[in-house]
């Protein structure tokens, strides 16, 4: 028991010893006269204020004002009034300020924790009846129940991601639809509503398959978790800590220790969130994080009990993780351990409890632990993303060449990427073109050169001949360039000018317009419906060709179907095509053919070449 | 409503503040090949309607050019231009030029300063560029179309431009003059070259505006060049008038690009066209190293592009032909007409 946990009080004006006693549930504050005659209990958890004499008075009194018992009968006076219970008060007095100060901030820790425990208690009551899911269950240790499900096995990455695997992972293949409102669109008008072989509609798709599960299936490595965690103690001193589901899962991954610590009590002798103030504000947690321990730390009497076991644990790990001492004389090793500037004394890291500066304070003990911990995450990541798979690193290797001489061997000669200028293809063409060219001949061009370049020594270049053209050609050019303006004009008469300026004005590039939906002339459904149609045309038409040319006659089933799919978007253009037709929509019908024309060419061309094969057949 | 009102209301002075000081750089690049031009002349005169243009189309062009630049200069003293000629040996800076001072004063002494310190080198070094393809040699002019290559360069000067004046938030656009063949496909073999320029070209807001003389009235891939950085296409029959063009529909500020209903004619065919044959594709290859699009499954099984080899295994396959096994009712198939 340290000493801020008693000290010598008076109560009632009798001596006695003040003891707080943090082993029983619910801790109790216990008084017992110096003659063992009486004795106070109060219980911690009870305790609704803590009043002490500040520093600058003489006095020294605590004073601890408990709650009221809400079991205790409401009793009335006389009149049927109801009587105020007056809530139990306990005073002590000290009479030594640092013991009184010990006590009250023991106190103060231990009663904010229960007042904190309280107030998320009643918070999950609240809760609990608004979302019953959310109320951890504090029994059991919290499993990652809720993180993200995995969509492929990371630990054989490279068997995940084959296409096999990929086509058969439906689990994959519905959480991208859902991520993509656009392959879903397409998805449903092809494969649910048209009948395209979903293997068909993956099998072209792998690429996107194996972005997307490797994108989401990117863990979060293990890290240096409880330096990521900071504990901020309020005014009242209660620790304030929000840890979440995640990195308590951490925590225990990394740190066995708490996990036994949190197995071993809790339910048993404290509630969840109990465990977790006190665990942030014990021995063990600084030692964890690699931060230094003052002796006059208060810690946590329970849960600094596992700082010896976690002693053993260290023990253990350090065991596991032993380096092999290479047997040959470690030249890189010499050099860097230079007695010239270091001297002969074994490194600060040889001699136990001790630090650079000489310092036995335990620097050296968080250094260790440091390193323990990275090396147990890089351990743990061993078998992830299908490392297993990687060659194993010959461990004898670097001390094999090591031994051998080798100061005579040759350099190895660099080797450089081959880079091809094609100047032949370029020249091959230029000649292709010079052929075409022919009807000019050297001499023509010769004749051309020297009259440029006479005319041009002749005199000044006169600017002004520019001006000396007929009114009709300027009129003709003039024409020419209104008439094209005006055609556009009207093509884009729909927008309104001021909007336009609008967003022109707004937009700091003028090529921002590209990525902002184009204008068209369609009403938005029609449009949609276009896009549509135009999307799954190409969609059958891709698996079109990727059936009709593999050659493969096994696929003939699979080819006829989609050509009849061909058959099916061709009806649905021209249907679409013929509703919009009327006489009051030219317009609209004009833009929805300009639109669909080159899709429908493309399913007409597929159609044909289907068709001619099969007359080939017949033929044949 | 109050606050859509406002944000108009502020957003219009900035509007007019932002056109009036903005200065910009007009880049243009101009096709010098001369076998071109002879060709261009040669087919004009032959079909005798515009033969007696009485000047070479050449120099007409140069002095459209030269009026549409001292235009540019004239609109904002901040205003800077750039000229590039897509020669047949190669491209060339002609203003502003590495080459010393100009000593030939080709330009009247008369014009105004500002104009004339631009004039004089871009004359000079026009000369120069036909003087110099005069004494080589024939066997060294081929036919070599430089076209995108002097786009390219365009486009390093516009970035590096852009660069040193980022405080003053100058604007840019590239203008590319180029003459027409008869065959009309010659940049068919600068697919590649052409979309890496639309591709900067975008990047950097560059507007790329085109104008053809002679040859075929389409230009696919300079159409789409334009198309993608909101640029003017125009093509034309030849240069005369030509000044007359390029001050109106080639004369649209960066910043009204959006606004200014643009003289654009006919539609611009997206289309990719086979890397091989040239010709337009319904069902083709695309190499999936630098997305060259092709027709036909190349010979020696390397990409005709990149040289990156194809897997023979997929190209085996890619040859086999489509077949239906015999157990297909054929009938069925045919009454589905
Ligand atoms: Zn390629």
């Amino acid at each position: 028991m340290s000493e801020t946990h008693s000290g010598a009080a008076t109560y009632k004006k009798v001596n006695g010893m003040l003891r707080v006693d943090e082993d029983a549930s619910p801790a109790n504050l216990i008084w017992r006269s110096t003659d063992g005659d009486k004795s106070t209990t109060i219980e911690l958890n009870m305790v609704d204020k803590l009043q002490a004499t500040p520093a600058s008075s003489d006095k020294m009194m605590l004073r601890i004002v408990g709650k009221i018992d809400s079991g205790i009968k409401k009793r009335k006076d006389n009149e049927g009034n109801e009587i105020p219970i007056k809530p139990p008060v306990h005073m002590f007095t000290f009479n030594n300020r640092t013991v009184m100060d010990n006590i009250k901030e023991t106190l103060q820790h231990i009663i904010a924790r229960y007042k904190d425990e309280e107030s998320t208690q009643e918070k999950h009551k609240n809760e609990t009846e608004i979302s019953p899911a959310n109320t951890p269950v504090a029994s059991e240790t919290p499993q990652p129940s809720h993180l993200p499900q995995d969509l492929i096995n990371t630990a054989m990455l490279d068997s995940s991601l084959t296409k096999s695997k990929l086509l058969s992972n439906l689990m994959l293949q519905q959480s991208l639809l859902k991520e993509s409102k656009e392959l879903m669109n397409i998805f449903q008008d092809t494969v649910i509503k048209s009948g395209l072989p979903p293997h068909e509609f993956w099998s072209t798709r792998i690429p996107l398959l194996r972005a997307y599960a490797l994108s989401t299936s990117q863990k979060i490595g293990p890290y240096n978790v409880l330096s990521t965690i900071k504990p901020v103690a309020s005014s009242d001193n209660k620790v304030n800590v929000n840890v979440s589901r995640e990195k308590i899962h951490t925590i225990f991954q990394s740190y066995p220790i708490v996990k036994k610590a949190y197995d071993d009590n809790v339910p048993k002798n404290f509630k969840e969130q109990e465990f977790w103030a006190r665990f942030f504000s014990s021995k063990l947690f600084r030692k964890l994080r690699g931060e230094r321990i003052m002796n006059h730390d208060r810690g946590d009497i329970i849960i600094d009990r596992y700082l010896s076991l976690d002693q053993e644990y260290d023990r253990r790990d350090d065991e596991l993780l032993q380096h092999s001492v290479r047997k040959t004389i470690d030249i890189e090793g010499n050099l860097n351990d230079d007695p010239v500037k270091k001297g002969h004394r074994p490194d600060f890291t040889m001699r136990s409890g001790i630090d650079p500066n000489g310092n036995s304070d335990g620097g050296m003990a968080i250094l260790r632990g440091m390193n323990r911990l990275s090396e147990k995450m890089v351990e743990s990541l061993e078998n992830e993303y299908s490392r297993v798979n990687l060659p194993q690193e010959d461990p004898d290797k670097e001390e094999r060449e090591e031994i051998l001489y080798s100061d005579l061997e040759k350099d190895a000669p660099a080797d450089y990427a081959e880079i091809k200028l094609k100047r032949k293809v370029l020249d091959a063409k230029n000649q292709q073109m010079h052929k075409e060219n022919s009807s000019v001949s050297w001499l023509e061009v010769k004749n051309e050169i020297s009259s440029i370049t006479t005319f041009m020594d002749k005199s000044t270049l006169d600017l002004t001949t520019l001006t000396k053209i007929s009114p009709e050609v300027t009129r003709s050019i003039n024409q020419r360039l209104m008439k094209a303006v005006k055609i556009n004009a009207k093509q884009s008469k729909h927008m309104n000018t001021d909007q336009m300026l609008g967003t022109t004005i707004s937009s700091t590039s003028m090529f921002q317009e590209a990525s902002k939906e184009s204008t068209s002339q369609l009403p938005p459904s029609i449009l949609e419906s276009c896009r549509m149609l135009n999307n799954s045309c190409c969609e059958f038409l891709k698996h079109f060709y990727i059936n009709f040319q593999s050659g493969d006659p096994r696929k003939t089933m699979l080819i006829k179907k989609l050509y009849k799919n061909l058959m099916d978007c061709q009806e649905k253009i021209d249907s679409l095509l013929n509703s919009v037709d009327s006489e009051e929509n030219q317009e609209i019908a004009k833009y929805c053919k300009a639109y669909l024309v080159h899709v429908l060419d493309s399913v007409n061309l597929g159609i044909h070449k289907y068709r001619t094969l099969v007359k080939q057949g017949h033929t044949a | 409503m109050d606050a859509i009102a406002d944000t108009v209301f502020q957003g219009t002075k900035s509007k007019t503040q932002e056109i009036e000081d903005t200065p910009s750089l007009l880049t243009v690049v101009v096709d010098t090949s001369i076998h071109s031009w002879v060709q261009l002349t040669k087919q004009q005169s032959g079909s005798g309607s515009e033969g007696s243009s009485g000047e070479k189309q050449l120099i007409e062009a140069l002095k459209s050019i030269v009026v549409f630049l001292n235009a540019h200069l004239a609109f904002n003293s901040g205003n800077q231009v750039c000229l590039i000629a897509a020669h047949s040996e190669g491209m060339k800076y002609l203003y502003p030029s590495a080459d010393s001072k100009p000593s030939m004063s080709m330009v009247s002494s008369d014009m105004y300063r500002g104009f004339r310190n631009v004039d004089e080198i871009v004359v000079e070094q026009w000369y120069r560029l036909f003087k110099e393809e005069l004494e080589g040699q024939e066997s060294k002019v081929s036919m070599k179309s430089s076209l995108s290559g002097a786009m390219s360069s365009a486009l390093t000067y516009v970035n590096r431009i852009l660069k040193e004046n980022e405080n003053t938030s100058l604007r840019s656009r590239l203008l590319v003059i180029t003459c027409g063949t008869s065959q009309g496909k010659d940049e068919i073999f600068q697919y590649i070259p052409i979309m890496n320029c639309i591709f900067s070209a975008t990047k950097m807001k560059c507007s790329i505006d085109v104008v053809k003389i002679g040859g075929g009235i389409e230009s696919t891939f300079l159409q789409q060049a334009t198309d993608a950085t909101s640029g003017v296409y125009l093509h034309v029959e030849n240069t005369r008038g030509l000044i007359q063009y390029l001050s109106t529909a080639m004369f649209i500020d960066p910043s009204l690009r959006n606004v200014i209903i643009k003289p654009n004619q006919g539609s611009v065919d997206f289309r990719t066209s086979c890397f091989l044959t040239g010709k337009v594709v319904a069902v083709g290859f695309v190499c999936s190293v630098c997305l060259c699009v092709l027709s036909v499954i190349p010979p020696g099984q390397k990409c005709p592009a990149c040289d990156s080899p194809f897997d023979s295994k997929i190209i085996a396959r890619l040859r086999r032909k489509p077949v239906l096994s015999n157990g297909v009712p054929k009938k069925k198939n045919v009454s589905n007409k």
